[in-house]
């Protein structure tokens, strides 16, 4: 009786190999599959990858380092409570700066006056909010 | 040791098979199909468009597990309240529970003239050969207007029409045609795709394609001489080749009491626990059912799942998940994926769906064959992109 029940576990064992070679089978000869996926493989992007590896690797290292592991972790939770629409403006804020490198000095007048501007005094706010915060 | 109860399944398509497979330690399990092989239906499209005829069908005999028994054979009748099955032989059949999952009855005459126009043409919803004339119209037609019209919204596949084509697309500018070729596609919505939230994925490929969408359009009247097709809300197109998706009705099986099937021929049945109306022992799963919020295998897969634990004592029911895999040509893809509370989630095209899709069609057989196998893998991969988690991604 053993035997038989032996028998029959083998033969259920290979009955399911087979199964499985049947779909790695259907995979392999799947030509849409197998365009798709050299596609996606052999690309650009993918040689420049692999040409860069060894300093990818080198940068994962020191990245997976566990004190910059927890720098990182600091880092993603300031992204998270950073105001999308605020940082859109602090980008724009930073575009400007590079096309103000070629404007001349501001005069003290101008100054005062700019200061006065209620975007300007909502900016300076923040940033005297966020001194605040660091000095406390 | 108590007796095995007698679980009948009246049809071998998906819903019936993994049913079965997932049933056999508990039950003593009969299932009914009037073909002896079980066809995986999406293949029409590959046969329609890529001449792929690999993954058309298998004998059903080799995807049942050991102990399961099949007769090959139709069901004439089948008695709720007397619990019993007729098959064309007029052999009598009893069971304790019964499960109906027998699909749909295509008719192409349910639009006058579509029965000579798919003579023609072909479609890829009805038979292999219809399907195979598709791809001959495809790979010969040089120049004219390429008609897809839709003329029932409750068609196996939901993506079906968009996946066709675009896949007619891809074929007439792998020919070099393709400028030659007015595309239009005919559907009976305000816009492409039903889902208004689906469509703001849809439309743009669409657009892009150089397809012409027609909306509020169901094709109702084909006039083969004069080669126009005229919809319900009176409007015409002109064709030099076209597909009307067929209509579809309920299975032709007569089923006691009359109302359990409504008066397309679909049965009845809840829409959570798949129970036809007050009968606790019969369920109706698949596309032959009402509950079937979709006419795809997965949902008929996830259905079989719900009946084969409520039978086993569990609380399990539908969340009206979706998970249709549509293929957009030119290796890409994407997922329909939504449930009853969830509309259709913005799911990008991209290669990996398009993968995705083409791994879930090779692997098929084996998840027919092996539920016990598969279901741990589904239960992570419905868990992990499950609409409300999908929503958050693709906003």
């Amino acid at each position: 009786m053993e035997e038989i029940n032996e028998a029959e576990l083998q033969s259920e064992s290979l009955e399911r190999l087979l199964h499985l070679v049947e779909m790695v089978n259907n995979i392999l000869k799947d030509e849409e599959l197998l365009k798709a996926i050299s596609k996606l493989v052999v690309s650009e992007e993918t040689f420049l990858v692999v040409d860069r590896l060894p300093q990818i690797i080198k940068l994962i290292e020191q990245l997976t380092r566990q004190e910059n592991l927890e720098k990182i972790e600091l880092i993603l939770n300031l992204l998270q409570s950073l105001d999308k629409q605020m940082l859109e403006k602090l980008g724009n804020a930073f575009k400007a700066m590079k096309i103000e490198e070629k404007a001349k000095p501001m005069s003290i007048s101008k100054i005062i006056v700019t200061l006065s501007e209620p975007e300007v005094s909502k900016g300076l706010d923040v940033v005297l909010n966020l001194l605040r915060a660091l000095g406390s | 040791m108590a007796e095995k109860k007698k679980f009948l399944i009246v049809g071998g398509g998906a819903g019936g098979a993994i049913l079965a497979n997932s049933l056999i330690k508990d039950f003593n399990v009969t299932i009914v199909n009037d073909t002896p092989n079980h066809y995986y239906w999406p293949q029409l499209l590959q046969i329609a468009f890529r001449n792929d005829y690999s993954n058309l069908y298998r004998p059903l005999s080799s995807l049942l597990a050991k102990g399961v028994n099949l007769i090959v054979d139709k069901v004439k009748k089948v008695d709720l309240q007397e619990r019993t099955v007729t098959l064309s032989n007029n052999k009598l059949m009893n069971y304790d529970y019964i499960a109906i999952a027998p699909g749909v009855t295509i008719e192409h005459k349910g639009i006058e003239g579509n029965d000579k126009l798919v003579e023609q043409y072909g479609d890829f919803h009805s038979t292999p050969q219809n399907a195979s004339k598709v791809f001959n119209v495809v790979t010969n037609m040089k120049k004219g207007t390429f008609l897809i019209a839709v003329g029932d919204p409750y068609h196996r596949c939901p993506p079906s029409p968009y996946e066709g084509i675009l896949l007619a697309d891809e074929v007439f500018r792998l020919r070099g045609v393709r400028n030659d070729i007015n595309m239009v596609l005919a559907v009976p919505y305000p816009r492409a795709y039903p889902a208004e939230t689906f469509n703001e994925v849809l439309e743009p490929i669409l657009k892009e394609r150089g397809i012409n969408v027609m909306t509020f359009f169901t094709a109702d009247k084909i006039d083969i001489e004069n080669k126009k097709i005229t919809s319900l809300e009176g409007e015409e197109l002109s064709y030099d080749a076209a597909i009307v998706i067929p209509v579809h009705k309920g299975p032709k099986i007569e089923i006691k009491p009359e109302d359990a099937i409504n008066q397309d021929g679909f049965i009845n049945a809840d829409k959570f626990t798949n129970q036809i109306l007050k009968y606790d022992d019969a369920f109706a799963i698949g596309d032959a059912s009402t509950s079937a919020n979709a006419k795809t295998g997965v949902t008929a897969h996830l259905q079989a799942k719900v009946v084969s634990k409520r039978v086993l004592g569990f609380d399990a029911r539908n969340t009206g998940r979706t998970n249709c895999p549509t293929e957009l040509g030119f290796e890409e893809g994407t997922f329909v994926i939504s449930d009853y509370n969830h509309p259709a989630v913005k799911v990008p095209a991209n290669a990996i769906n398009f993968i995705m899709k083409r791994l879930f069609a090779d692997a098929y057989w084996d998840i027919i064959r092996h539920p016990e196998f598969w279901d741990p893998i589904f239960d992570v991969y419905f868990e992990n992109t499950q609409p409300e988690v999908l929503w958050k991604l693709f906003r």
